[in-house]
Formats: structure tokens, C-alpha cells, sequence
């Protein structure tokens, strides 16, 4: 039991704490070597000693203690290469020396089986090269023993006899047994590697059915993903395809083939094949910007359908194209319902017009004649005429609001449709100016608000319909007569670098910031609805927007409570939009 | 020689109010028809002959713009003035596409006075 942390100590001495397993194993050997031989060498040496031969005893004792410093220098310095090869040197000449003292090769041959250990030692802790080496040496030593075997012999028989047979039985022991503990070892080295490895082996193989279930897991679950995501792609009411860089289907649904009537698969068919042109045209416009694209196409059966395209980028914006994606919605419906609501608004604003005619011309007929019978002897029935013709007056003021609405409605809804005929002709800005200020010049009589004009030399002609871009600035005029109560209106053009600018400018209330959008807006007014009373349509400031828009330009306000407003029109000179009269 | 004006009008309130509105011109000498419909008032165009005709857009059994076209493309009749009065379209845009030769157009509703101004002017008779 002692013996055991004896051996491990001594197996420790020259051990690095990064040493690889071969490494320590190799040291370990050598350590052990040292040991074995040195204590075989102390009993050579003793038999040598008890037959009174100094020299021999001399060089036995001295290989151990060379062996002892050696392990020492092993211990301090760690430097396996130099003690091994100096223990193997030690090990593989000393017994020769030693052979020769004795009285030659003949005298004492077995002593060289002693130098089998340190061939056994280099294959042990050295690779095969080395020990070849070695190996070579011992043959050449063996030689030249042999040679010199008739100059060093004695002729001693009784020492010779014992001797021969001591030193035999020794080493054949110690290199038999030397070999067979190696031998031990390495089985069971390698018995334990052979476990490690099985032991590996099967860890490798639950590793890897781990790892199959946990891909057949994920299999299922992206399975199971995808189908989720075909089946909400092929639920759509809209159709949708999916277009590669190279302008391939690459995904279709059942609302697509529906919508185009398409037959079969359509996957991996370029999309001129399977699409209208315009569709194509519109995902390559979207992968080209690199923008949402949409535009309006029309299907078979007399249908028609918005198309969407968005361009699809790898990652995050600015990968890789990989085409675009396209939806196609139905809108045949809606646009129906939009063309039943415009034919409506007309029918509406048609039918109202008879009604209005008889009322208001029957208020004005009437008026005349009451106006006739003012010049009466009666008093009261003079008053009474006053008092009807006043009256008179408020509904043709009235049916004139009504008529006026009747007009902006249609307008509004012609606009919105598309249905608007345009003139385009070419417009002197400053004729068209004029004309605005005498048409509006009623609405500032007996006021304390003046209208005026301020316009630049050179203006610019423009092309447009002129009696739409009259009523616009009359609108304008208007506008800013309702909410001026004292200073100015001025018609202002100049011209700009879009074109030319036509702007109302007043000196009236003003408009909060935050109601400067409201104001283009369908039925609105701004301004609190409970405590001023609307007036006109709520459509003037929207049908301008829409004029100037159809001419190509822009209309906005600038304006702050207190502060007057400022309505701007701004309008191109160049080609304004083209559209059929 | 009476001067003879035509009013065509298939709604008989709007009539009312045309003879109410042009009531001042009986008295200078200027006789008032009156045709209930298209195809009436073609006829009475062709009987009478009248200096101006004052022709509704829509009507029953035969449309005031057919008329209107029927009119002046007659070498006989085209020395009629026509006037449409419709109720189709702001500006009679629509209406000059439908009657392109009529002389004027009134738009329901029309203003009284303008009516009775323009019917003196084409007469030649004084305010």
C-alpha cells in the first residue's frame, strides 16, 4: 500500500502540467527505467565488490548514480529529450564497459542483454526513428565487442563461471521482466483507450439521434409554418404572385388564376407569359425604383383591378433584388358603385333644376309686378307690398344658394369621376385677372374692405381652360371678401420659377395653422360650426384644388389668426396636362 | 305683321312661368306658341314659322336637341334662331355637344330678366 504513492510520486518527477497524455506516459516510462536499472546496476555492482573486482564495481555503482543526477536534473529542468537520451547512452554503453572489465565478451556476453533494456527504453519513450538509432549503436557495440573479445579476455575460470551465471540470470530477469510490464502497460493503455473510444462511440451515436429527432422536429414544425403560410397566401381574397429577379413565378394563389384565368401551373413561367403586360411592366417598375408601385388594370369580363407591387430586397433594405411581389385586387364593384354615385349626384342635381327654375322665376315674375303696384294710394297695402317683395327677395337669394350648390355638387362629382370636359387654350393671365376683379367687384360695393390688383409686367401665358381658372379666382376673391371685415383684397401674379403664381391675398381674420389642410376639404369650414353659420357649399376651396390640380399645378394656403391669409396658385407654363375636350 | 315666338315645353309650369316672364311683349305686338312636345313644336315650327323658338332639352316623344338639329339642317328653317334651355350641364358644355348649331343656351334655372333681355335684342324691340 505504501508503494503506491511511492510510484505515482516517482512517475510525477519531470511531469508538466500541460503534458498530453502521450507525453506523461512517456515520461512515466522513462522515470521507471531509471529506477529499474539503477537498482539492478547497485546489485551488478555488489557481486562485482564481493569478488573484489574495484573497477567493474566502480562502473556499475557509478551508471546509478549518474542515473540518480540524472533523474535529479530531470526533476529540476523537466527537459525529457537530454535525460532521455542521456539515460538511454548510460544504458546502452556502461553494461559493455563493464562486460570488458570482467574479462571480454566470451568471460560475460550476457551482461550485453543489459543493453536490450535501453533499446526496450527508447522504443518506450522515443519514436521509431530514434530508436533504430539506437538500435544500430547496440549492433556496432555488439561487433566490436566480438572483435576485441581475444585482446580483453582473462583467464580466470571460478570468477568467470560464478560471475556469468550471476550477471545471466540478472538481466535475462530484468529484460524479460522490463519487457513484459511494458508489454502489461501498453494492453492495458490500450484495453482503457479502446473503452474510451467505445464510450465515444456510443455517445456519438445518441448525440446523433438527438440530433435526427431534433431535425425531424424542426422538419415538422417548418412544415407546418409553411402550410399555415400557403394556406392564409391561398385564402386571400386578393390575388398575389410573386415575381424572382429574372421576372419567374415563383408564387401564384387561387383568387390569381381566378382573377386572369389562368390555367395549370404557372410556376417557373416568366410572367410576360402568364400576366397582362401591364402587370410585368408594373413589378419591374417597383424592383427598377425600388419603390411601392401601383397602377389600374383591366381584366377580362369588363372587370378591373388595382395591382400593387412592392419590390422585395434580401434583409434589410438594400440587399440583394429578389424580385417583387404583386397584389391584385378586384374593384370592379366599387368602381361601379363610384360611377352609380357620380350618375346620381347628376340625376339629383339635373331634377333639382326644374323645381328651382319655377321657384326662383316665379319670385322674380312676382317681384316685378309687386314692384309695379308699389306706386298704390293705400298705405297698408303699400306696406304690404314692401314686406312681400322683400320677402320675394330672401327666397331668390335662397334658391340662388341652392342653385349654387346644385352646380358645385355636379362639378365635384364630374371631377372626382374623371368625367370633366377641359378646354385648353391659351390664357393671358393678365385678361384673366381682369376679368375676375370686375366679376367680383359687386361683392366689395358699400364695404369698408377695397379689392385691388397687383401684377407684374411680362407674365407668362399659360395654357388651361380659362373659364374654370376664372371661377377658381373668383372663388378665391370671394373667399376673402366673406372673411375680410375692413382693409384689402388683392389679386396678386407674378411670375415664378414653376410658372406663373396667382395668389388672393387679405387682410381679413386668418386661419389657425392647424386648419390649413381642412380648408381644400369636402364640406368643411373651418371656424366653430354651433356659433358662425355656414355659408355657400362647403365645396368652393375643394373644386379649386381640383382645377388646379387637373392643370397641373398646386394650390395652398399661408395664413395665421389675425394675420390675413394668403391663397396661392401656382401654375406651369410649360405642358399642362393633356386632356381630351 | 305679328311676330311670332315659340315656346316648346313638355312641363307645363315652366310654360306658366315663360308666358308670366314674357307677358310685357303681347302687348308690343309679339304672338306666343306654344308646342307640348318635340314633335308638336316641329310641326308648329313648320306652320308658323316663328322669328325665335325657345326649345327645352328634354322632352317626351321627340328631344328638344332633335329638333334643334332638324331645324338647321333645313335650308327652309335655318333662318330661325333657336335658344336651348336645358338643364343638363353647367355652361351648356354638354348641350353644345348635343345641339352644336342652337343660337344661345339658357341653363335651368335661367334668370327671367336674361330671358326677357334676350328675346327683345333677336326681336329688335326696345327695353
Amino acid at each position: 500500500m505504501k508503494g503506491r504513492p511511492l510510484l505515482v510520486r516517482l512517475g510525477a518527477i519531470g511531469g508538466r502540467v500541460d503534458d498530453s497524455d502521450l507525453q506523461r506516459l512517456r515520461k512515466r516510462l522513462l522515470v521507471y527505467l531509471c529506477v529499474m536499472m539503477g537498482a539492478g546496476s547497485l546489485v551488478w555492482g555488489s557481486i562485482a565488490a564481493y569478488k573484489h573486482l574495484w573497477w567493474a564495481a566502480a562502473v556499475a555503482f557509478g551508471y546509478a548514480v549518474l542515473t540518480a543526477t540524472n533523474l535529479g536534473y530531470f526533476h529540476r529542468t523537466k527537459d525529457f529529450a537530454c535525460v532521455q537520451r542521456v539515460q538511454v547512452g548510460f544504458s546502452l554503453l556502461l553494461p559493455f564497459v563493464f562486460q570488458w572489465l570482467l574479462g571480454g565478451f566470451a568471460a560475460s556476453g550476457a551482461v550485453m542483454l543489459w543493453s536490450l533494456a535501453a533499446i526496450i527504453g527508447s522504443i518506450a519513450t522515443a519514436d521509431a526513428r530514434q530508436s533504430a538509432r539506437w538500435m544500430a549503436v547496440f549492433v556496432a557495440l555488439t561487433v566490436v565487442s566480438g572483435v576485441i573479445d581475444p585482446v580483453v579476455a582473462r583467464h580466470d575460470p571460478l570468477l568467470l563461471a560464478c560471475t556469468r551465471t550471476s550477471f545471466f540470470v540478472l538481466n535475462v530477469t530484468a529484460t524479460s521482466s522490463l519487457v513484459v510490464g511494458l508489454m502489461l502497460y501498453l494492453l492495458r493503455e490500450r484495453e482503457r483507450m479502446s473503452d474510451a473510444l467505445a464510450a465515444a462511440n456510443l455517445r456519438v451515436v445518441e448525440l446523433n439521434a438527438r440530433l435526427e429527432d431534433l431535425v425531424a422536429a424542426r422538419t415538422a414544425e417548418l412544415r407546418d409554418l409553411l402550410a399555415r403560410s400557403r394556406a392564409i397566401i391561398d385564402h386571400m381574397a386578393d390575388g398575389l404572385v410573386a415575381l424572382d429577379a429574372e421576372g419567374r413565378v415563383q408564387a401564384a394563389n387561387p383568387a390569381l388564376a381566378r382573377m386572369l384565368f389562368l390555367e395549370g401551373d404557372v410556376l417557373g413561367r416568366h410572367a410576360r407569359d402568364v400576366v397582362p403586360t401591364r402587370l410585368d411592366e408594373l413589378a419591374a417598375r417597383a424592383v427598377a425604383s425600388r419603390c411601392v408601385e401601383s397602377d389600374e388594370i383591366a381584366l377580362d369580363g369588363q372587370r378591373t383591378a388595382i395591382a400593387i407591387a412592392s419590390p422585395i430586397a434580401e434583409g434589410e433594405m438594400g440587399g440583394r433584388d429578389l424580385g417583387a411581389v404583386v397584389i391584385l385586387r378586384d374593384v370592379t364593384l366599387e368602381r361601379e358603385i363610384d360611377r352609380m354615385k357620380t350618375d346620381l349626384v347628376a340625376t339629383v342635381s339635373h331634377e333639382l333644376r326644374t323645381p328651382l327654375t319655377s321657384i326662383l322665376g316665379f319670385a322674380v315674375v312676382t317681384q316685378r309686378k309687386l314692384e309695379h303696384a308699389r306706386g298704390g294710394d293705400d298705405d297698408a297695402l303699400r306696406r304690404a307690398v314692401a314686406q312681400a317683395t322683400s320677402n320675394l327677395g330672401v327666397i331668390v337669394t335662397e334658391g340662388q344658394r341652392l342653385t349654387a350648390m346644385v352646380n358645385d355638387l355636379l362639378d365635384m362629382a364630374k371631377m372626382e369621376a374623371g368625367q370633366m370636359a377641359w378646354r385648353r387654350e391659351a390664357i393671358d393671365p393678365r385678361a384673366l385677372a381682369h376679368r375676375a376683379i370686375e366679376a367680383s367687384a359687386g361683392l366689395f360695393l358699400g364695404r369698408a374692405v377695397t379689392l385691388g390688383h397687383d401684377l407684374t409686367e411680362d407674365l407668362p401665358t399659360i395654357a388651361g381652360d380659362a373659364d374654370r381658372l376664372l371661377q377658381v379666382l373668383i372663388n378665391l376673391i370671394a373667399n376673402a371678401a366673406k372673411f375680410t371685415d375692413a382693409g384689402s383684397v388683392t389679386l396678386r401674379a407674378r411670375q415664378v420659377a414653376e410658372g406663373l403664381e396667382l395668389a388672393v391675398v387679405d387682410t381679413g381674420r386668418g386661419i389657425a395653422r392647424a386648419d390649413h389642410a381642412a380648408v381644400f376639404e369636402k364640406f368643411r369650414q373651418v371656424g366653430d360650426p354651433l356659433t358662425e353659420k355656414p355659408r355657400g357649399t362647403g365645396l368652393g376651396l375643394p373644386i379649386c384644388g381640383q382645377i388646379v390640380r387637373a392643370h397641373g399645378g398646386r394650390i395652398d394656403v399661408e395664413s395665421a389668426i389675425g394675420q390675413g391669409s394668403t391663397f396661392r396658385v401656382t401654375l406651369p407654363t410649360g405642358v399642362t396636362r393633356e386632356v381630351p375636350t | 305683321m305679328t311676330r311670332k315666338l315659340l315656346i316648346v315645353e313638355d312641363e307645363a309650369i315652366i310654360v306658366m312661368l315663360l308666358e308670366q316672364v314674357l307677358e310685357p311683349l303681347r302687348d308690343e305686338g309679339v304672338e306666343l306658341l306654344i308646342a307640348n312636345d318635340g314633335a308638336e313644336g316641329l310641326a308648329m315650327i313648320r306652320a308658323h314659322r316663328p322669328e325665335l323658338v325657345l326649345l327645352d332639352g328634354m322632352m317626351p316623344v321627340m328631344s328638344g336637341f332633335e329638333v334643334c338639329r332638324v331645324v338647321k339642317s333645313d335650308e327652309a328653317l335655318r333662318g330661325i334662331r333657336v335658344a336651348m334651355i336645358t338643364a343638363r350641364a353647367r355652361g351648356g358644355e354638354r348641350s353644345a355637344t348635343a345641339a352644336p348649331d342652337a343660337d344661345h343656351f339658357f341653363l335651368k334655372p335661367f334668370e327671367p330678366d336674361e330671358v326677357l333681355g334676350y328675346v327683345r335684342r333677336v326681336l329688335g324691340l326696345a327695353g
